[in-house]
């Protein structure tokens, strides 16, 4: 018996990536047999659609809908992503990587790094990066399944994909039709709210067809139509933490072997992503308009590509900030309509990702309990907040002087919640994570010793064990690592031999 | 520089109740081999606890930490299982008892509570805590440890414990004398203060003792911390039953694994089962007995200032109804080896632990808020509990789970989902409706999930010795059947 409270309708403005999630998943999830879901995009208003690079959470969603991951990859020219390069960011000249997975072993419930930051005083330690899975993995360029063995030093491997965001949603939308979503092409011009108590009744079409429903998600990319041009929710504007405003995409030929990790090289306006996918390198660069004209940025981006470009430069502009209310009334804001933080983490698709999950915990009925709603605005701010802090560590621990937005990255006050954990780093090498935080201690072990935020001290309790044991410990898992990688293919024979998508020629 | 090897690390622990040697065991593990460091303790001789402690399974696993065996301490100190807590007359309406349970109760389905399944395809919310082991085992007085196996039913069991306060402190103080830790007896009778905090401090007039880290474990004294930095939050405005009496009575058969919690029309009182005695705490609103104590309720706001960190009873008193003294100490020691200083400037170590130790104690506070604040009796001192504005938080989370039975995520939490669920859904504070992902499954396969969970509880118990016997094979040295 179906509730008399339950949904009959939901409605999904916008078909771009979280459009396209968000169907797929409500079809796969709400499954209760009453609930409809309709989704509208306007293809002559079309998507962003330069979303490539993910992180590990996005095969939970993957395999929540059921998907095969080779299919996925085929179907969207996927490749394996196991780590980030920062190229130039800690200063011009220096390369770091930030991989997935954990550092060494933890010995005697005292932290990795903690003996690391010892052995490298006494010289006795290898890279930080030596000791991870991904990282040794990504810098030979090789990736396939390592058997797992319970007593090995070695973390299990961990990977993401890069991917074309719009076959993505492609694949998506085959998945979310075949599960009886339904699909209407066309604008909306007009929002209709109730004129008892604001809700949105319904949305009009520019044919002057009305949709109505009784949820209406928003996904309708940065202007978000409904949560803020409807609802006012507002913006928290966090550009002086992060001053990026815009960018340039591009996507060129391959050329080179196939690299398992995105690379982000620092410019002294911004920074550029490298992406490669199957059949081709995505590209661009976020910059600083108050740092650099577009021209000027077009030429740096095109002067510093793998191969010759495959289309005309596409710029995008863009405020860093989020929706100060993510749920207002019968509407929530998924995607790129939540807010905004650049890609320099791959964080965009995890943020879509993670808000489908929650709008699936506190899916509302029809009495829509404002309780459900604080609790996912409290939750979505949370997770923006703390990536936020993770992305400006990266821009204000650089050692870049004299370029005028590095210095100011480096000499302002950043967020307090991100100030006590450096405080906390810098005095020992301790650090503090609350609970459900998203970027695990290894991701910012990684990037504050990867941009040489080196401790003053370390943990007392290291001195506890033997110096020469820990030596030996060390070389062990060393080689751990260094074995687990010589097993594995190069990651070009990995995609061919299971995910090879057809070939495609380059558009013209 | 403190902390390295050149100038190592000493701790001075000032308590000797529970508090004060679980604190020198911690501390002791935290620093072994760590060159020159060294912790001692200055233990006051006298009572220094209640006759009877009710713990949680929190205090089982800062045990386990610390390599203390839990059926040794049964048998040794003359304590019994506790598998939860038994609340009787909450409601003014005569609805039943309600138990709260240890351990799991019914397993989740993806981000579906246990609870929503029992009310969209079970017999209804009222039931909810009988799909535990542990309340099946307390309604028929048995007992066995939890299985180590996964696929065995009796592993979704967890316990805490009834322990005889001075047998339980003289084993922790036999087992840290073992270990090789320092103890002074004595009594503080000067401390000396500098701008960092602590300089020293004097016993008995004519030993003086100094340390790089002091830890106040006085209780509510909080001798060490007064002298540098007491400002409390009070929280005696939170509930009316202020004053302690407690009482030794005669052993009740059979003996059950449950602390109880009693209320009637002047106030409450918890029950709790030993083998020889049962200890009675009652809390009335005024001293209408010769020999009571009048409870302190309230928290320093920096338990950690300087080189001063308080903890247990003189870090924070929480109303005794949140069942949190052990929970909060267990936490804080957890925590300790991760926060060790390394130089008289610990500032980043206190901040750190001053934050989640105000959130975990700020949950303490909302549970007894709860249920002072859920309970249905109609007496004018219960009905004035009910006037109390609840916090911020804990309104919300009432909403959430009031409007179709969600949970509030709440950062650095003592208690377990269930523990709130088995609060609001026993004093009456139900959802108005069920989570609609519930309406997804099956009612056919969910019903007989049910079912099947439930079977298994009873069946389970059924089959674990009784409570008294168990206890007594303990003793005796016989492994569990
Ligand atoms: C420079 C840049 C780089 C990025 N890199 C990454 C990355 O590496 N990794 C990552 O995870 N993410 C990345 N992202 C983010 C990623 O692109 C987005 O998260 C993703 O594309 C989702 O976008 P969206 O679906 O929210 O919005 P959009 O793609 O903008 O889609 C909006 C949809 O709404 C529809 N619409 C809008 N208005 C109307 C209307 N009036 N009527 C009908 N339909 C309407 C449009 O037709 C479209 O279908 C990047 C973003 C930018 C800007």
């Amino acid at each position: 018996m179906i509730n008399p409270k339950t949904l009959d309708q939901v409605v999904i403005v916008g078909g771009g990536s979280a459009g396209w999630m968000t169907a797929a998943a409500l079809s796969r999830l709400i499954g209760n047999g009453h609930t409809r879901i309709t989704l509208i995009e306007s293809e002559a208003i079309g998507i962003v659609g330069v979303g490539e690079a993910t992180i590990p959470p996005i095969r939970h969603f993957n395999e929540l809908l059921g998907l095969d991951e080779r299919d996925f990859l085929r179907a969207t020219q996927g490749t394996i992503k196991t780590a980030i390069e920062f190229v130039d960011w800690t200063r011009p000249g220096h390369t770091y990587l930030h991989p997935f997975g954990t550092y060494g072993a933890d010995m005697n419930a005292v932290k990795f790094h903690q003996y690391w930051l010892k052995l490298r005083q006494l010289g006795q330690a290898e890279a930080f990066g030596e000791y991870n899975l991904c990282d040794v993995a990504a810098r030979q360029n090789r990736f396939g399944p390592v058997a797992r063995d319970r007593q090995s030093p070695v973390s299990s491997l961990h990977w993401a994909y890069h991917f074309d965001a719009s076959l993505y949603a492609r694949h998506l939308r085959r998945y979310a039709e075949q599960r009886g979503v339904q699909r209407i092409e066309g604008k909306v011009v007009d929002v209709h709210q109730r004129p008892e108590d604001g809700f949105i009744a319904s949305v009009e079409m520019e044919s002057g067809d009305r949709i109505g429903g009784d949820l209406f998600v928003d996904c309708s990319g940065f202007r978000g139509l409904l949560i803020e041009q409807t609802l006012k929710s507002g913006f928290e504007d966090w550009t002086h933490w992060l001053p990026c405003n815009r960018a340039i995409a591009v996507s060129s030929a391959s050329a080179g072997e196939l690299t398992p990790f995105t690379r982000s090289t620092a410019r002294d306006a911004g920074w550029q992503w490298r992406i490669p996918l199957q059949h081709r390198i995505g590209s661009g660069f976020v910059y600083s308009a108050d740092h650099l004209s577009e021209d000027e940025a077009t030429s740096v981006m095109l002067d510093n590509l793998d191969g010759e470009p495959l289309n005309t430069p596409k710029p995008i502009r863009f405020t860093t900030g989020r929706r100060k209310q993510a749920w207002i009334k019968n509407c929530v804001a998924i995607g790129l309509a939540s807010g905004f933080l650049e890609p320099l983490e791959s964080t965009s698709i995890h943020i879509t990702q993670a808000g489908i999950s929650r709008l699936m915990a506190l899916f509302p009925d029809k009495d829509f309990d404002p309780a459900g709603i604080t609790e996912y605005n409290r939750q979505a701010e949370y997770l923006y907040r703390h990536i936020r802090d993770f992305i400006v560590l990266h821009y204000h621990a650089n050692e870049r002087h004299g370029v005028p937005l590095w210095d100011h990255c480096r000499n302002m006050a950043i967020p307090e919640t991100l100030q006590r954990k450096l405080d906390l780093f810098r005095l020992k090498g301790r650090l503090f994570r609350y609970e459900d935080e998203l970027f695990a201690e290894s991701s910012w072990h990684a990037v504050l010793l990867g941009q040489n935020v080196m401790p003053d001290g370390y943990d007392p309790l290291v001195d506890a064990a033997p110096e020469d044991r820990i030596i030996d410990a060390f070389r062990q898992m060393h080689q751990a690592v260094a074995g687990a990688v010589a097993s594995m293919p190069k990651h070009q024979t990995f995609i061919d031999q299971h995910c090879r998508a057809a070939m495609t020629a380059p558009p013209a | 520089m403190t902390g390295s090897a050149a100038n190592p690390l000493s701790i001075l622990i000032i308590g000797g109740g529970p508090d004060g040697w679980l604190t020198a065991l911690a501390a002791h593990q935290a620093v072994a081999g760590l060159p020159g460091a060294s912790v001692r303790i200055v233990h006051e001789e006298g009572p220094v606890c209640a006759p009877a402690l009710s713990a949680p399974p929190d205090l089982r696993m800062l045990h386990g930490r610390l390599g203390l065996n839990d059926g040794d301490i049964l048998a040794r100190t003359g304590g019994a299982a506790r598998l939860g807590r038994l609340f009787s007359g909450w409601r003014g309406d005569g609805q039943p008892d309600f138990i709260q349970p240890h351990g799991a109760i019914g397993a989740n389905w993806g981000p579906l509570h246990f609870h929503q399944q029992v009310a969209a395809h079970g017999p209804g919310t009222d039931d909810y805590a009988n799909y535990a082991l542990a309340a099946q085992a307390i309604k028929q007085a048995r007992f066995a440890p939890p299985s180590p196996n996964p696929r065995d039913f009796l592993s979704t069991l967890d316990f805490g414990f009834h322990l005889d306060c001075a047998a339980y402190t003289a084993l922790l103080r036999d087992t840290a004398r073992q270990r090789g830790i320092e103890a002074c007896p004595g009594r503080v009778t000067a401390i000396e203060t500098d701008e960092t905090g602590l300089a020293g401090v004097t016993l008995d007039k004519s030993r003086y003792l100094k340390a790089d880290l002091y830890i106040d474990a006085t209780g509510p004294e909080m001798k060490l911390a007064a002298a540098i930095n007491a400002a409390c939050e009070d929280w005696s405005d939170d509930t009316p039953f202020l004053f302690e009496a407690t009482r030794l009575e005669t052993p009740r058969s059979p003996l059950t694994p449950a602390t109880r919690i009693i209320a009637d029309p002047a106030g409450w009182h918890m029950a709790i089962a030993l083998p020889d005695a049962t200890v009675t705490r009652r809390f009335t609103a005024t001293a209408d007995d010769g020999d009571t104590a009048r409870l302190t309720p309230g928290r320093l706001r920096t338990p950690w200032s300087g080189n001063c960190l308080a903890i247990g009873g003189a870090a924070c008193r929480p109303d005794p109804l949140a069942d949190a003294d052990l929970p909060l100490l267990a936490r804080t020691l957890l925590r300790l080896p991760g926060l060790l200083p390394t130089g008289p400037d610990m500032r980043a170590e206190a901040d750190v632990h001053n934050r989640a130790f105000t959130r975990e104690s700020d949950a303490a506070r909302d549970f007894s808020a709860l249920v002072l604040g859920s309970q249905t009796r109609s007496e004018p001192v219960w009905r004035a509990c009910r006037d109390a504005a609840p916090s911020d938080r804990l309104a919300h989370a009432t909403a959430l789970f009031k409007a179709r039975g969600r949970l509030a995520t709440r950062e650095h939490d003592i208690y377990r989902p269930g523990d709130w669920v088995t609060a609001w859904l026993g004093l009456g504070v139900k959802p108005r409706r069920h989570d609609p992902l519930a309406d997804r499954l099956d009612p056919a396969v969910a019903s007989a999930r049910l079912t099947q969970i439930r079977t298994l509880a009873e069946q389970t118990a059924a089959a674990m010795p009784d409570h008294q016997a168990a206890l007594s094979r303990l003793k005796a040295g016989v492994p569990p059947a």
